[in-house]
């Protein structure tokens, strides 16, 4: 179980408040996973249906 | 000042991201994320320039899945066994086993608590910005997070170890979460 190469500062138990946001996904096995499964779909590009759809509301927009 | 529709360009991939994390059935989340864009659009005029944008677009997309399950849940009801065999054959679908393993425990948690999950381990808000957009306190957005922690462990735990009971069918199991247990 490595949960990336640990951070030299902050113990993992006892981590108190200030970044724990972040602390959450680092030091966590589970956590790295749910941000990689997001990260996967949050960093493609956006697909043409949705641009193609954007640029039909915007059109419509356009010609009013 | 950026022009609306290049933030909300720059900003819909991680509208998409949670979609998809959220929601295991891919065809369901590229509703939302269609659904949270054509509101968007539509109220525009709400949206303060110089605002957080991402945060504005989360609460659409709240509002938007919120609307959806409630209807969603009723055709459920409706339909129960054949809604969940199909499910599961989507689930089949996607990805590898870890992949499959997590959406499933993600499917476990209770909504409000994947959600915050998400919001805040993955879609990188703080705990005051979660509490906004599900308007609430940052501590329950805090406890909903640790406890929803707790749990995807426990499951993922479960389900690399003693995969014992709900693979194999005992009888005595056998219900809707078995049935899509099993399928995996």
């Amino acid at each position: 179980m490595t949960n990336g190469d640990g951070k030299p500062e902050g113990d993992a138990q006892e981590a108190p408040a200030p970044a724990e946001a972040e602390g959450v996904q680092a030091q966590d096995p589970v956590m790295g996973q749910l941000k990689a499964l997001y990260d996967d779909v949050a960093s493609e590009p956006l697909p043409d249906d949705l641009m193609k759809l954007l640029d039909k509301l915007d059109q419509v927009e356009r010609t009013r | 000042m950026k022009a609306f529709r290049d933030e909300l360009l720059e900003h819909m991939p991680a509208i998409r991201g949670f979609a998809r994390t959220f929601e295991r059935d891919a065809a369901r989340a590229d509703d939302l994320v269609q659904d949270t864009l054509m509101k968007a659009w539509a109220n525009r005029e709400n949206y303060k320039p110089g605002t957080n944008m991402k945060a504005w677009l989360f609460t659409i997309l709240r509002n938007v899945y919120i609307s959806y399950y409630r209807k969603k849940r009723r055709e459920v009801e409706d339909t129960d066994g054949a809604m969940t065999a199909s499910l599961a054959e989507k689930g089949r679908q996607e990805g590898h086993m870890a992949v499959l393993k997590l959406r499933e425990a993600l499917a476990e948690l209770p909504d409000e608590q994947r959600e915050s999950l998400i919001m805040v381990g993955a879609a990188g808000f703080s705990y005051d910005e979660a509490a906004e957009i599900a308007g609430v306190a940052a501590g329950t957005i805090k406890s909903r997070v640790s406890r929803a922690r707790a749990r995807l462990t426990e499951l993922l735990g479960e389900a690399d170890g003693h995969s014992g009971a709900g693979a194999t069918g005992d009888p005595a199991l056998i219900g809707a979460g078995t049935i899509r247990q099993a399928a995996f």
